[in-house]
């Protein structure tokens, strides 16, 4: 499996690496991406299973990120993780394609819940 | 002279993020109120001297403008104060949104009002998420708030002295109104220390 992280924070990709971590083998992949435009271009190179995006991010947010990787592949799987709880994020992060909502910070059993309703674990 | 504290680029990413999460769920619940979805910025975090406060505002607010001054004494590992700086424009557009006059005028006593009350929610809110995170504690008393014809007459707000300031400006953007806030940090060294701590204590558990 390759799971592409999409976030500007250093330090929120290592939260994510470590809850991911704990679910995953040593033969799969983790790629890493620190903005909307760059995560675009990883998908289109790498086809990731899941990808785990941030929306709050310079050059291009999360939200524009999601709705043109699902318009380049509708099957894509992306699961916000960010600190914009607003209702209406959620609502839009939604209409652009994004198939989960996870409020930051991730933990291990953000991570397990996640992973179990998409059936990777 | 007290010895400047440096934080490390790892240590400010961390900062940055709490700070990220701490805003994000402050500003859903003023979004949710309005029922207006708010554009999040990513906060820029600078820890400054507090002599070179009034420089750097000059860098970053529209220095012919209006400016509300909203000030709110923190109590506890945080000690210090929250300063919050909404130019003339936004405080009216803020206003607007949480009362519809029929006429469209805002004295300034109606914008005292709503700006407390918005504040003191945003302030409330974001100071219980960083004092989770980071292990703290912080209290707050209620905020009061002054009106200046310009940033030029920024002058001494502050119940204490700082050595050095955490600011964070960060931009809230609405989705009709363009809202404009920049939220300071005022703490002393020891606050300071003590959120470097808690920031070390973070990172060494990743």
């Amino acid at each position: 499996m390759t799971y592409l992280i999409t976030d500007d924070s250093k330090i929120a990709r290592v939260f994510i690496k470590n809850a991911l971590n704990h679910f995953i083998s040593n033969d799969d992949i983790i790629l890493e991406t620190t903005n909307g435009e760059e995560a675009i271009l990883a998908y289109k190179e790498h086809n990731p299973d899941l990808c785990f995006m941030d929306l709050t991010m310079p050059v291009m947010d999360g939200f524009e990120a999601t709705l043109k990787i699902c318009k380049f592949d509708k099957n894509a799987k992306i699961i916000i993780i960010s600190a914009d709880v607003q209702k209406l994020a959620i609502e839009k992060a939604k209409e652009n394609g994004a198939i989960g909502f996870i409020n930051k910070s991730i933990d291990r059993d953000k991570m397990k819940e996640i992973l179990t309703k998409l059936g990777h674990i | 002279m007290s010895k400047e504290i440096i934080f490390t680029e790892d240590e400010l990413d961390c900062l940055s993020e709490i700070i990220n999460i701490s805003y994000g769920v402050s500003t859903a619940v003023i979004s949710d109120m309005l029922n207006s979805f708010a554009t999040l910025k990513v906060p820029e975090i600078k820890i400054i001297s507090s002599n070179l406060l009034k420089p750097h505002l000059f860098n970053i607010v529209d220095t012919n403008e209006e400016q509300f001054v909203v000030t709110q004494h923190l109590i506890g590992d945080i000690s210090g104060e929250n300063l919050f700086l909404i130019n003339k424009t936004s405080a009216i557009n803020i206003s607007r949104e949480f009362e519809k006059n029929t006429d469209d005028t805002y004295t300034d006593d109606i914008i005292f009002d709503i700006l407390l009350e918005v504040i003191n929610i945003l302030s409330s809110m974001a100071l219980r998420e960083l004092s989770k995170s980071l292990n703290l504690a912080v209290s707050v008393e209620p905020p009061s708030i002054e009106k200046i014809n310009s940033i030029t007459n920024f002058g001494s707000y502050f119940i204490e002295e700082y050595q050095q300031i955490i600011v964070i400006s960060s931009n809230l953007e609405f989705k009709d109104q363009k809202i404009e806030a920049i939220f300071m940090l005022l703490t002393k060294d020891e606050s300071i220390k003590l959120i470097q701590n808690s920031i070390k204590n973070i990172l060494d558990e990743l």
